[in-house]
């Protein structure tokens, strides 16, 4: 493994997360904030 | 010069057009623009590079093979990434595709690397025909005739097959397609394997001319979707005839005013069309689905 090759395991790792996230998380960070809050608002429920 | 120009620019078009057919096909049924096409198209010619060039096969067997990965690629997209998508809407598609696109980049450089090949076809660029005033070489009439049986073929199967009629129909109304008993998902997920092929016959008739690398379709992906937005983001026939309108404009521009210019003619092309006649020049009328 050279390291020449590395741009381009860089490229094929950051469209996977861009896909994960789209897929897994649309909201992005949003998402996890909503959830957060809702947890909190709804506490012992 | 007028009918050289003109005859060079329709080999360029007939290559745009596939790329703008393969586009609109996607678009029309699930309304994703699919950047990711252009590496779709690069890594299916580059497996049938390596048929042809490594494992040392026939032009007709890699050719198929080639169709084969390629059909493969577009039903992993839309069954792997596509069809999970929470909720999805359109920009979220969009922008499965794109990242599906730098993953493919990423994989085609990794494998193939950055250098320049040469894809071996068995019709020459070289050797000239005489067409009256101009010339043509081989490659480039091989080029035109296989993009026109192509959209024949497209067009009987539009017409007469039942999976090209299903298609249709999912692309007019998907619920009503569905009340009817036709499998949407899996139209969708044969709609971007056709799609995903016809990318790749463009992507194998385009090596030849250009250099096999990882860039290799970043520009006709460009024009070809130039050519979609100005035939008709919604219309076939009008996807396939601006693509040879986008190529000759683009050869007369590059002949008689400046060609080092040529390359922004495509994009000169989408912003007039989208200010003055936003549908294209021939789709019938804009429809909104909601």
């Amino acid at each position: 493994m050279n390291v020449a090759g590395i741009p381009n395991i860089a490229s094929i790792i950051l469209g996977l997360i861009i896909i994960l996230l789209v897929v897994f998380e649309p909201l992005g960070l949003y998402g996890f904030w909503i959830r957060t809050k809702i947890y909190w608002k709804t506490w012992p429920f | 010069m007028l009918s050289q120009l003109i005859v060079s620019g329709l080999s360029f078009g007939s290559l745009y057009a596939l790329v703008a057919l393969a586009m609109v096909i996607i678009y029309k049924t699930s309304e994703v623009p699919n950047f990711g096409q252009g590496e779709m198209a690069m890594l299916s010619t580059f497996v049938a590079f390596t048929l042809l060039a490594t494992y040392e096969y026939s032009f007709i067997v890699s050719f198929v093979g080639a169709l084969l990965f390629a059909a493969a690629l577009g039903v992993f997209l839309e069954f792997t990434f596509l069809r999970r998508a929470k909720d999805p809407n359109i920009l979220s598609l969009i922008l499965i595709t794109l990242g599906f696109e730098m993953i493919l980049y990423g994989l085609a450089s990794w494998k193939w690397g950055a250098d320049q090949r040469d894809f071996p076809f068995p019709v020459s660029d070289f050797d000239l025909i005489n067409l009256g005033p101009a010339v043509m070489s081989y490659l480039n009439l091989a080029t035109i005739l296989i993009t026109l049986v192509l959209m024949l073929m497209l067009f009987l199967f539009f017409r007469y097959t039942k999976v090209g009629i299903a298609m249709k129909a999912t692309q007019q109304n998907a619920m009503a397609a569905r009340i009817n008993g036709i499998r949407t998902n899996r139209i969708l997920s044969i709609t971007w394997a056709l799609s995903s092929m016809i990318g790749a016959v463009a992507g194998m008739l385009l090596a030849p001319i250009a250099t096999l690398d990882p860039n290799l379709m970043l520009d006709p992906l460009l024009k070809g979707f130039a050519s979609a937005v100005l035939g008709g983001m919604t219309s076939l026939v009008g996807a396939a005839l601006g693509g040879y309108i986008l190529g000759i404009i683009e050869n007369l521009f590059g002949g008689y005013v400046s060609l080092e210019f040529k390359s922004i003619v495509a994009f000169g092309i989408i912003v007039l069309v989208l200010c003055f006649k936003p549908s294209g020049l021939f789709a019938r009328h804009y429809v909104r689905k909601v």
